[in-house]
């Protein structure tokens, strides 16, 4: 019994005290209803939905370090083929852990029911080489692309009701609510992954989030079609 | 009166109406049957919990089926998991306690029969309740 005891603890110890080495990458990840935020702290990064990170080895290990927090309800991390199920309870910051060896994409979604649309809470990870990280890091660092040719797009945008929960840097818009919209088009998918990030469905999505995500916390805003042509030709020059 | 009841010459065999069957075991404190009632009750909520558990792996039954709404399927989820917990399983259990228990340990009765009786009725009346509060209810996001 004490064997197991011994053995048991020193596990869990070995996991939940894991020494952080120094190439060790920090990232907050904040789960909302139903997106996730995620930020590089000490890189100035602010995203959504997909996450990267780097590849690890062995010999040189670059693991990733997690902040695991919740602005409204419990949600769960969970990667399968990266670690397991840790959750995010509001007022309760986790801490976990992840140290892939393959380069790659991996999938995962929220494991913690948080309302109607948990089921399309997924989650994209990317796994980089450290030259793709960089590349990566260095392109997430800069601010919105200033286009003059979708200033129509920006002024829909910054007019409506869009900049209240939306934000991209370098413009009046930061609010904090909605996911960060500064590199859109970076993104493979949009709404947490409910939908590919094409300029048909992310038309659909802006005229009415219902329609993919019933129940989304973002309203639909009742624009013209010329309105949602001209906000989706701005968020296509979001890259 | 049964036309296919045997008759004994010179006995008289009255059946019981069906309504004296019931008023008897809706009025029992007989703890024996009312440990009958408690598992009777909890097969029924079997039945319908069954049924919720059935609708929810239809739908998780393939990628993007929808078959029930989210909210639907939140309400189905949480009445099975209550169900099963309150109206089957601890059912079961207290129907066997109330039923083993006193002629384990060689009592008549249990002590207070008539709360046995109101306790169970009590418990009925929950377990219908709470589905009326789902039926009463139905557009509630």
């Amino acid at each position: 019994m004490l064997t197991y005891l011994y053995l048991s603890l020193s596990l869990i110890h070995a996991i939940q005290d894991a020494p952080q080495p120094p190439n060790a990458i920090e990232v907050t990840a904040i789960g909302h209803q139903y997106w996730w935020e995620f930020r590089y702290p000490k890189l100035g990064i602010v995203t959504a939905n997909e996450l990267h990170i780097p590849v690890s080895d062995p010999a040189h290990p670059a693991p990733t370090f997690l902040n695991l927090l919740s602005a409204d309800t419990d949600h769960s991390f969970w990667i399968p083929e990266l670690a397991g199920k840790t959750d995010l309870i509001p007022n309760h910051p986790n801490r976990m852990w992840m140290d892939p060896h393959h380069a790659g994409i991996f999938l995962g979604q929220c494991a913690q029911y948080c309302g109607v649309q948990h089921a399309k809470m997924l989650l994209r990870v990317s796994v980089d080489s450290r030259e793709d990280l960089a590349a990566w890091i260095r392109s997430q660092q800069q601010p919105a692309v200033q286009d003059v040719n979708v200033a129509a797009g920006r002024r829909v945008f910054e007019g409506t009701a869009c900049i209240n929960c939306h934000a991209v840097a370098g413009t009046n818009a930061n609010g904090r609510f909605g996911p960060d919209l500064t590199h859109l088009m970076s993104r493979a998918t949009i709404a947490s992954g409910a939908a590919p990030n094409t300029p048909e469905k992310l038309r659909l999505w802006i005229q009415d989030p219902n329609k993919i995500k019933p129940g989304s916390l973002m309203p639909a805003m009742q624009l013209s079609d010329a309105d949602v042509d001209a906000v989706v030709s701005y968020m296509e020059t979001l890259r | 009166m049964s036309s296919n009841a045997i008759t004994v010459p010179g006995v008289q065999i009255d059946e019981k109406p069906w309504v004296d069957i019931l008023h008897e075991w809706v009025t029992t404190v007989d703890h024996k049957r009312l440990g009958v009632l408690y598992i009777g009750y909890a097969l029924l909520f079997l039945v319908v919990a069954g049924i919720e558990a059935i609708v929810i792996g239809i739908q998780l039954m393939y990628p993007h089926n929808d078959f029930v709404s989210p909210q639907v399927f939140n309400r189905l989820f949480t009445m099975h998991g209550t169900t099963m917990i309150f109206f089957v399983a601890m059912p079961i259990l207290f129907g066997f306690a109330n039923y083993l228990v006193p002629l384990m340990i060689g009592a008549r009765d249990m002590a207070f029969p008539r709360l046995n009786a109101f306790s169970f009725w009590l418990s009925a009346l929950g377990g219908l309740l709470l589905y009326f509060s789902q039926e009463a209810c139905p557009t509630f996001r």
